[in-house]
Order: C-alpha cells, then structure tokens, then sequence
C-alpha cells in the first residue's frame, strides 16, 4: 500500500488514487497533422523505465485534482 | 457505545471557482458551513445557488448526499475498522473535514468536536454504509 | 483443564500451548510427515514449527507451538494439509492504525526500545501477551513501502499500520543440524527443549541461530552473510527501518563449522515439513540448477506453510556444500509476505455477506421491493429487471411490459444514469472538444444525444446532453459510467484545457427520473401537469419546466425504445413521492431493465458495454452520422483516420433474426464476429439478436451461423426503421 503525496490533501493511502501513466505526454497541437506513426506513438507508446519515472496520478477518492510525482518504480 | 443517527441537512450547494468570503482557503478545513473539497471547490450547507452570484458556478445537491452523524469517546475506533486516515484528535482536530473511503463508500468526514463525527455520504450508498456502522460499532 | 489429541484426553495447565502440553503428556510423537508418512513430532517453541500441524474445528493447519490450551480443545494431527471445515463462526475484522514507532518483537531488545519511546508507540509480539505489549499474539506478517506493516491478531483481527519508524527486534531461530535421520519423534531444537522442560526421550539439537530477518528484506533492505553465525544478516540502510537485538547478529553464539555428514543423503531432512532432503538438493544440482531460487523450485523447500523458516538457512548451505562454493555468493530467496499463514478470512475481514459490496439503489427501490421485482446488479446498482405478477416467468413478463410499452404506456426509473452539471463561458467549446457532435446550435431547453470517444477512436460513452441556460448544461451518462465519464471530462479539463472556464458537478443522485413510455405516455401525463405535452409545444427531445403531480420537475422528450416518451426529473428525496403518483393516475406497467433491453434493441439502439467493448468506434456501430465534420477538433477524430480504423474487414454492428434464440457471445460463422445482445421481441414475435460481424453491413440478406444455430443477416433495425412511432399516435 504505497503512500502517495496528493499537493493539496498530503499523504494518503494509494487505494485513494487513479494511475495516469507517463507525465508530461501532452496532447498533440495539431493532430489533423500529425503522420501515422507519431499519431500511434502518442496513442499508445510509453515509457517503461525501472528506476525513477516521473508519472500522472489523481486523488479519486479525494479532492479529484491530477498531479505529478517521481516514482522509482523498482 | 457510539451513537449513530441520520441528520436532515436542509440544503446544499456546490461551489466552484475563487473562495466566496468567509470560504476556508486551508484545505481539508471547515469555515461557517462551508467545507473545503478542493482548491476551487466548496459544499456549503444550508445554502442556496442564488446565495453565490458572483460564483463560477453554484450547485444544488440538497439530495445528492445524506447526513450521519456519530458520537461517542470511540468514534475513532468505529471509523478506523474502515478508514485509513489518522484519526487522532491532534491530527484530524475538530473543523477538519476530508474526503477519503469508509468501509467501501465515498464520504466526507467532518469532525464537529473530539466525540463527533459528520458523515456525508450519496444516498444511494446510505444503506449499506449504515449497515456497516452499526456493526462497527457494535464491535 | 482437558484437551483432546487425536481422540485422547490429556491434562493441559493454564498458560501452556498445546505443543508444551504435548511434551509434558509424553507425546513426542503423534504425527505424520506430508509425503513420506513419517512419524513425527514436536520439533520448535514456535512460529517456525515443521511438524506439529493441527486441525481445530474449522481452522486447519494451526501450529501446536502457537496454540494456547483451553478446556475442551480439540486437536487433530495433521499430515501437511488442513481441511476447509464450515461453518466458521469467528468474527474477522480490521483495524488501521497509525503511530510513531512499531515495534516488532517484545523481547529484550525489542521492550528495551519501548521503555523510553515517546509518541505513539505499538509494540507488537507473535507469542507473548502483556500489559506492557500492545498487540500481543499478534504477528507481523508483512512491511511494505512508506513503513506499511499488516499484522494479525490472534488469527482474526488484520491491523492496517502506518508507522513512522520501524524498529525490528524480531530475534533468531535456532536451526538444526542436517544428519541422518535428524526428523525422528524425539529430535528437538534444544532451545525448545529448554523450554518445555528438557523432557526424557528428547534429543536436542542445535546448529547455530538464524537471525528472523523477513521483515527487513521484505521492506527491501540488503543481506549479507554471516560467516561466524552461518546465516544471512541485515546490511546497510533502510529509511525509517532499524534492526536491534539478536536479528543483527550480536549476542548469537558462534555457528559450528557445516559439513555434511556421511550416510544416506535421503533421510537428511532440509526442509521436515515438505520432507525435501539432501538427497533432493544434490538431485537439483545434478539436474543444472545453480541458484537457490531454482534449488528451491526443484525441491519445493521453503514452500510449505512454515515457508522454508527451519529449512532456508540449511539448504544454502548445503547447495554451497556442494557446488563448494562459499554460502554468501548464492544470496537468498526472496522473503515474501506473509510471514505466517494467514487465512483469506482474515484479508476479507467484516467484507462478507450483506457487508460484501454495496448494495446502490434509488430512492424509489422501497416500491419496486413490495411490488415484487426481480432485480439484476448493474455495478454496484440493484436495479429492477421486470416485476412479474402472479405465475410469470422472465420472458412472459418481459412480453408482457414490452407490449404495454409500445401499445399503451409504461414506467421506468432510470434515476442510475449519470448527471453532470456543466457550467461557465466555455461550457459550449468544452463539450465540443468532449463529445464527437456539435453543441454550439443546441438551443437553451433542448437535448442532444452524443456519443464520447477515446483519443484512440473507440466510444467511452452515450448520452443526452441539456442545454438548461446559456452556459449551463446537464450531461447524462450510462449507469455503469457516471463515474468515468466525469473522471474522464476532469482528465482533459485540468490536464489540458486549463485555460478553458467551465466547471463539472457530479449531480447524478440529485435528481430521480421516471421515464414514461408508450403511445399513451402523454395522455397519461397530461393529468398530472399544466405543461403543455401536445407534438407542437413539446418536441422531441425538448425540456420543459413545470410541476408534475405536484412536483417541481423539469420534463425531457428523449426516448430509448422509440416510442413517445418523457422522462421526468425532480429532486432525489421526491422520487418515490413522484413514482407512485404517476402509478396511481391510471393504467400503466412498470418495467425493468429486461424489457429497456428489448425495446432499444428492436431500435438498434447500441448500449456501452453490450454492442461495444472498448474496440468498436461510431463508424463500426453505423453511427457516422454523429461525427460532426464541422469541427477543427474533437477527442477521437484523427484516429477515425488511422488505417486501422479504415479497414474494410472491421466487425459491424449487425441485426440478427435466428431460427431460434441465440446466446450472448455466440460466435458467428462465417465470421469473425459475436452476438452482443439477443431476446424475444414480442413486436416481431420471435427472437432477434445484435451482433459485431467482419464486414457486417456488405453481408446483410446472407445467413450465418451462430452457434449452430442460423440466422439471416439485417440491418441493426429491426423494428420501426422509418421512426414513425416516436411522435406516438398520429392524431
């Protein structure tokens, strides 16, 4: 039971939250122009780092605001 | 033995956008009855939407929550069978409200004074939260 | 006091365990290895026990060293396995806790680190019990990240602890030499033997001390090995962890020097409770195997109940013995929660029976419970699914409702679908981004029905968008997604569209709504209201404001069978106020989900979660007509464009009129395909299906199999295709 930081209610039991993946992937500007192969690395590729990962998640069960955080994933 | 009964709350109204005056800007506190659910949002009981014009936005949801209340010297150990939030009266001191997960439902606690609890909770999930007090407190 | 073992009465003393009991009563054996059936008997003092395993009315595979004595127990040896035994009558519950320091273990150490604490201090022991402990015979049996501890009490209590600081002061078990023949009734641990009194007939035994060092590897701290004890010890640091006492090593007598004796390899016991020997270590070696993971996954030791805690220790060394390789290269398995058995009575806790799962119902559920409802689970919804009367089967009362619905008037509570409250100046340019239609035209007290789509294309959600003010709207949702959809419209409104002024409320309780159906729905309304209900002041999928049967109610044409219908909404706590007023103005039939079922699907209405599944976009449900090809942009539209998305071989939403009725899930052939949805429909008189089909609409006229069964292919309308029955009768 991972104890995560939301920024506005402090620590809370993991079980309050919703993953988000990757931060920092933000919706492409202009999709009309974006080719195939960008358009599917945004739809579905991630990283998968083991060690730190800087990742989205959202305080569900709480304030409902999203946020980011580092994460070692190890 | 705690005591749990249902109180009838008579309006309430979900406000959004900058704090009105008098809001609590802290979060997870409360101030008059308004109580914070986030940075830009409020539950203010016994309110009406026409109380806030110069709100983002203000929401009747008079029916969209019942009220329990509990009170006893054991409340924390009746909630803590079902909520991972540290209870203690140093910690979560009277006026602090939060919305976390009790038993399996979605609340907002309010803690009114060391022995009293408000619980606010969708009626639709008012039944079985009810059943899972009382065996808790039972307990 | 009396206790019974294995059908014998013996004397207990108060404060004993059974296994003490045992000993002291002469019983040094009475028990039997799991796959060699050998004679056995009381081995250890505790937690660590291989062999004394026993059956207590309904909890199976108790260890006697833990068990205390009480008058009239009654103990069953048994071989390695218990018996699942009902009914269990213990209460299970738990407990969160939170503190400044956890304390594990009440031992010297452990209490010498109690004493002076300050704060919020829990000390907590497997065995012992005390005024000064605060969980005793409880055991930690797991430490997870941010100082997470689960800990068991007295087999039924599961503690949830937050701890500050962790201080482990779990101490050593003793471990025994490996020789022939060393798991004969007799053979003690001589700390055990100690204990009980060192007893005649016992031979104690000792070849060193293994410090209990579970915990601190499960949080993820490092070992290294000990050479002058012979076992693995915590190394380095851990945040928020710290190891006192015996557990570091200190104060442990020296190990003496490990060799394997001569004799036979197959009676020198590694692990006793899964009778695995030397003999089965060397086979592993022979067989390739290197790494003690592999050691124990070829030999199962360490993976009986006692999970290796006698047995891990020794078979490092003897795979080091063998492969003539110093113990500490081959490092250790990895510790894993629980640290004893714990059974899953005690992770359900109080989640059981009618405290299972949260029964959600309306606040008109009172009247369909006296009036006789079926109900089926929608989610965590109970719902009505048809109210039979007297003698009725499902499918004679399912005909039964569809009929009044499409022949005369019925009612439906429908207050599980989502509501959204959308407000602000960008209210409008929000649900264009959102939904895949356009929302700027819609007019102040008219509905549009829209459909929301993933990034990827594929539909998330339907429903009927409101336009109650100028930048106010109210957005429906299925029952199942209220809350998705508004964790979804949240998702892009904070992560991406910041800027943009518009507020979501969840309003979905606030309102109860009844839906009334048929083409005598208006006739039957117009006695409760002064609103106008006629075709000209009332059009399809307008809203209007008013009181129905006394009620404040805001009243919506929008139909999901096709025929007239308004759904009247007012505040949650009127509901059932509302529902049994409109029953009691006249002749009307309430129906359930089964027959909502029934009535959209003669319409092809698709429902989410039914015709879709994550995989299927508007264009392969035929409902291309929703996409708008004004707008710049839309969540969903440049994967419409992907070539994936444009493959001629997509599954299609289809009609199905089969012989006879299919099953949901059917396969279709030739396919690929599925049938998503089937009834009787008592409009065609007969059953009818929706399915997904490759190429669907290219195939309709053709017959496919479903199942076995044939079925021709039509389009996903099987009923009422021009729309003529949504105005309700002609005048």
């Amino acid at each position: 039971m991972l104890l995560v930081r939301c920024p506005w209610c402090g620590e809370r039991d993991e079980v309050e939250f919703s993953y988000g993946g990757q931060a920092q992937v933000a919706y492409p500007a202009d999709p009309a122009a974006a080719g195939e192969e960008d358009w599917s690395q945004y739809l579905f590729v991630r990283d998968n780092p083991k060690g730190l990962f800087r990742e989205r998640w959202v305080h569900t069960h709480g304030c409902r605001r999203w946020f980011e955080l580092e994460r070692d994933t190890r | 033995m705690a005591d749990l009964h249902e109180l009838e709350l008579e309006s309430q109204v979900i406000v959004r956008g900058e704090p009105q005056p008098g809001f609590p800007v802290e979060p997870n506190t409360t101030a008059g009855r308004a109580l914070w659910l986030g940075p830009d949002e409020w539950l203010v009981i016994g309110a009406l939407e026409e109380d806030f014009p110069a709100a983002a936005a203000a929401v009747d949801v008079s029916a969209n929550c019942v009220c329990f209340e509990l009170v006893g010297d054991d409340v924390e150990q009746v909630l803590a069978q079902g909520c991972s939030l540290d209870l203690h009266p140093s910690v979560f001191t009277p006026g602090r409200c939060a919305q976390t997960l009790l038993a399996k439902a979605q609340v907002i606690l309010h803690r009114r004074d060391a022995e009293t609890f408000r619980i606010l909770v969708r009626p639709s999930y008012a039944p079985y939260l009810q059943m899972w007090l009382e065996d808790a407190i039972r307990e | 006091m009396k206790f019974t073992f294995g059908g014998v009465e013996y004397e207990g003393q108060e404060g004993e365990t059974l296994a003490a009991a045992l000993v002291r009563n002469g019983v040094l054996g009475g028990f039997r290895s799991l796959y060699r059936g050998r004679p056995r008997g009381v081995y250890s003092a505790g937690e660590e026990e291989p062999n004394a395993l026993v059956q207590i009315g309904s909890q199976p595979l108790q260890r006697a060293t833990l068990v205390p004595v009480e008058d009239g127990l009654v103990a069953e040896p048994l071989a390695g396995k218990g018996r699942l035994v009902g009914p269990d009558s213990t209460r299970y519950d738990t407990m969160h806790a939170h503190c400044d320091v956890l304390i594990v273990g009440a031992g010297s150490a452990g209490r010498g680190v109690a004493a002076p604490a300050r704060g919020r201090v829990l000390l907590v022991d497997g065995m012992l019990e005390g005024v000064e402990i605060t969980l005793g015979r409880t055991w930690v049996v797991g430490l997870y990240p941010g100082n997470y501890a689960l800990a068991v009490e007295r087999g039924r209590r599961l503690w949830r602890i937050r701890a500050r600081h962790v201080v482990l002061a779990t101490g050593a078990i003793e471990r025994p030499p490996v020789f022939p023949d060393n798991d004969v009734p007799g053979v003690m641990l001589a700390g055990a033997a100690a204990r009980y009194g060192d007893p005649v007939g016992v031979t104690p035994v000792s070849a060193g001390w293994s410090p209990r060092v579970h915990l601190w590897s499960q949080a993820g701290g490092a070992l290294r090995w000990d050479d002058r004890i012979g076992a693995p010890v915590p190394d380095g640091q851990l945040s928020g962890v710290a190891c006192v006492g015996r557990l570091t090593g200190e104060g442990l007598p020296d190990a003496p020097p490990f060799t394997l004796p001569g004799g036979d390899e197959d009676a020198m016991f590694v692990d006793l409770e899964r009778d695995a020997t030397v003999a089965d270590i060397r086979r592993a070696i022979g067989a390739g195997l290197r790494s003690v993971e592999h050691v124990k996954r070829y030999t199962s030791i360490g993976t009986g109940s006692e999970q290796g805690k006698l047995a891990n220790v020794n078979a490092i060394r003897v795979a080091a013995e063998l492969l003539g390789v110093h113990p500490g290269e081959l490092g250790t398995t990895t510790f894993r929660p629980p640290y004893v058995p714990v059974s899953f009575a005690v992770f359900a806790g109080r989640n059981r029976g009618r405290l299972f799962d949260p029964v959600r119902v309306t606040p008109i559920h009172p009247w369909h419970v006296a009036h006789g409802a079926v109900f089926e689970n929608v989610g965590l919804w109970h719902r009505p699914r048809y109210y039979p009367r007297q003698g009725e089967s499902m499918d004679d009362a399912v005909l039964r409702e569809c009929a009044s619905a499409r022949g005369r008037v019925a009612m439906m509570d429908v207050t599980t679908l989502g509501k959204i409250d959308v407000q602000g100046p960008d209210a409008v340019e929000f649900l264009n981004r959102i939904y895949t239609n356009a929302y700027d035209t819609l007019a102040v007290g008219m509905c549009r029905y829209g459909l929301i789509c993933r990034a990827d294309g594929t539909v998330l959600d339907d429903g009927v968008v409101m336009r109650v003010a100028e930048e106010r709207f109210l957005c429906t949702t299925t029952t199942g997604n209220a809350g998705p959809v508004l964790a979804w419209m949240e998702e892009w409104l904070q992560t991406e569209w910041p800027d943009l002024r518009v507020w979501l409320t969840s309003v979905t309780e606030q309102w109860a709504t009844v839906a009334v159906v048929g083409p005598d729905s208006r006739a039957h309304l117009a006695a409760l209201t002064e609103i106008p209900l006629d075709a000209d002041s009332f059009p399809f999928m307008a809203v209007r404001q008013g009181e129905v049967a006394g009620i404040p109610a805001r009243v919506c044409r929008v139909s999901f069978s096709g025929e007239l219908a308004f759904e009247v909404n007012v505040d949650g706590r009127r509901g059932l106020d509302l529902w049994a007023r409109i029953y009691a103005a006249g002749e009307i039939t309430p129906y359930g989900t089964e027959t909502m079922h029934v009535l959209r699907a003669e319409k092809g209405y698709p429902i989410i979660g039914q015709e879709t599944d994550g995989t299927v976009t508007p264009q392969d449900l035929g409902m291309g007509w929703i996409v708008s090809t004004a707008k710049r942009d839309f969540v969903g539209l440049r994967s419409f464009s992907r070539s994936d998305n444009a493959r001629p071989d997509r599954k299609q939403l289809v009609g199905l009129l089969p012989e006879r009725r299919v099953d949901e899930g059917a396969q279709l052939v030739p396919g690929p395909g599925h049938v998503t949805s089937s009834y009787m429909s008592a409009a065609l008189g007969g059953p009818f299906a929706l399915a997904l089909l490759a190429r669907g609409r290219e195939r309709i006229g053709e017959t496919v199999q479903a199942d076995g069964v044939a079925a021709e292919v039509v389009g996903s309308v099987v009923y009422d295709k021009e729309g003529a029955r949504r105005d309700g009768r002609p005048a």
